[in-house]
């Protein structure tokens, strides 16, 4: 719950600006055209807000992620952020270790989450470098 | 009987302070068949024109009729081939012409869409370059697009907003000889934009310059025969006075411009070395 709302914001922020700079050339060829609503949305306002919608997507995810390792801290559900507050709270002479490795990987995952997101991005988005 | 006529119309841009009049009493018809040329400088409001026409901007004072009834907003009868193409920078060239064919031919089954697509490709000649997005096309390419995407509406009106002012010499004339023949294959009438006296002659049936301040000047009737022959035209005497004509009317109407300019740069002078007056006469800044 927290961490759907931390992470909200960035994806609709984007969504919003994505969608107000739309070219105005593209607006009004849809308005000679008098396109219907559902191809309007579909052929001219998603795809033009779609690089915009995913750069949103991916910080939300960079966010959700922070938010959801702390939150684990806190409250203590299991899982990476438990295990890294267990041995912080632990102090033996390897839990400095096991924290980095623990570090490491958080930082690993949230590193993969985000290719994946980019890999989504270009499968779906069109690109003028494509 | 005028098909497009402007009465009378103000057309300009921003609100109160930073407000600029682009047009001002714009009075034309444009006859049912005809294609008229309206020629002149950039930034004169040409575009701005296009749009009243189009009903894509209402006039700030007079009336835009279409076939004698009051026009209130844009409609696929009038089709428009933009200046900046605005083509859809994700869909193949065949999409972005079905987008058109779709839209207007909503009720035509699918196959006879996908042959009115494939006959205003084809008009155009990029039927093997079918697959390709805008971005992997040259500029003649995608102004190819854009008109085909224009005619593909089948309008009663087509406005072409400078064509062929963004391609090279040569790719141009070779589409002037192509938009002369689609011309003589259908018979909509259109409004072409242009800021080239050779080629508004070249393919128009009668010339309308648009002044540097916002007005129009005297109409030029093109009374040569088609199809017309550029090498033919070079030779031809009506060409060249014609030509001569238009050209001077242009010089003259930018000399106009240029004498306001300075007067402009004059006043501005006076306002900045009197800076205690400048706050009360900021109306300095527009002369005009
Ligand atoms: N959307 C706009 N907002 C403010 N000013 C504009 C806008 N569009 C055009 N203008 C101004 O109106 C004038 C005429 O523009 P335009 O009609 O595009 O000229 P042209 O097509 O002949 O080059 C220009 O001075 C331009 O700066
Ligand atoms: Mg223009």
């Amino acid at each position: 719950m927290t961490v759907t709302l931390c992470s909200l914001w960035p994806t609709l922020i984007n969504t919003a600006i994505g969608v107000a700079s739309i070219d105005r050339d593209l607006v009004n060829v849809g308005r000679v055209l008098q396109l219907s609503w559902y191809t309007k949305v579909f052929k001219v306002v998603l795809p033009s807000a779609l690089p915009y919608i995913f750069t949103g997507l991916r910080l939300s995810l960079g966010v959700g992620w922070m938010v959801l390792i702390a939150a684990e801290m806190l409250a203590q559900n299991p899982g990476l952020g438990k295990f890294v507050w267990d041995e912080f709270q632990n102090g033996s002479s390897d839990s400095l270790a096991r924290i980095m490795v623990a570090v490491l990987t958080i930082g690993i995952i949230g590193f993969l989450l985000d290719r994946l997101m980019v890999a989504l991005e270009t499968a779906v988005t069109h690109s003028p470098s494509r | 009987m005028s098909i497009l006529e402007l009465k009378n119309v103000h057309a300009g841009y921003g609100s109160a302070q930073s407000r600029t009049e682009v047009l001002k009493g714009i009075d034309l018809r444009v006859e049912d068949g005809e294609l008229l040329a309206v020629l002149g400088f950039s930034g004169t409001g040409k575009t701005t024109l296009i749009s009243l026409l189009a009903g894509l901007k209402a006039p700030d004072k007079g009336e835009v009729f279409f076939k004698d009834a009051p026009v209130t907003g844009p409609g696929p009868e009038r089709g428009v081939a933009f200046q900046s193409y605005a083509l859809m920078p994700w869909l193949t060239v065949e999409d972005n012409i079905g987008l058109a064919v779709g839209a207007v031919h909503a009720k035509a089954s699918r196959a006879e869409r996908k042959a009115l697509t494939e006959k205003y490709m084809g008009m155009v000649g990029l039927t093997h370059a079918r697959d390709r997005r805008p971005a992997e096309l040259s500029g003649g390419m995608r102004q190819r697009v854009s008109v085909a995407r224009a005619l593909a509406m089948q309008p009663e009106v087509l406005l072409l907003d400078e064509p062929l002012s963004a391609l090279d010499a040569l790719t141009r004339a070779k589409l002037q000889d192509e938009f002369a023949e689609i011309r003589a294959e259908t018979d909509a009438t259109m409004v072409l934009i242009t800021n080239d006296v050779d080629e508004a002659i070249f393919l128009a049936d009668r010339i309308v310059p648009l002044n540097p301040d916002g007005t129009l000047g005297p109409d030029y009737r093109v009374a040569l025969p088609r199809p017309r022959n550029r090498v033919a035209l070079n030779h031809d005497e009506t060409y060249h006075r014609l030509r001569g004509d238009i050209t001077k009317y242009l010089m003259e109407a930018g000399e106009m411009r240029k004498a306001r300019v300075t007067v402009a740069s004059f006043c501005r002078m006076w306002c900045r070395s009197s800076p205690s007056k400048h706050r009360q006469t900021r109306r300095c800044r527009r002369p005009t």
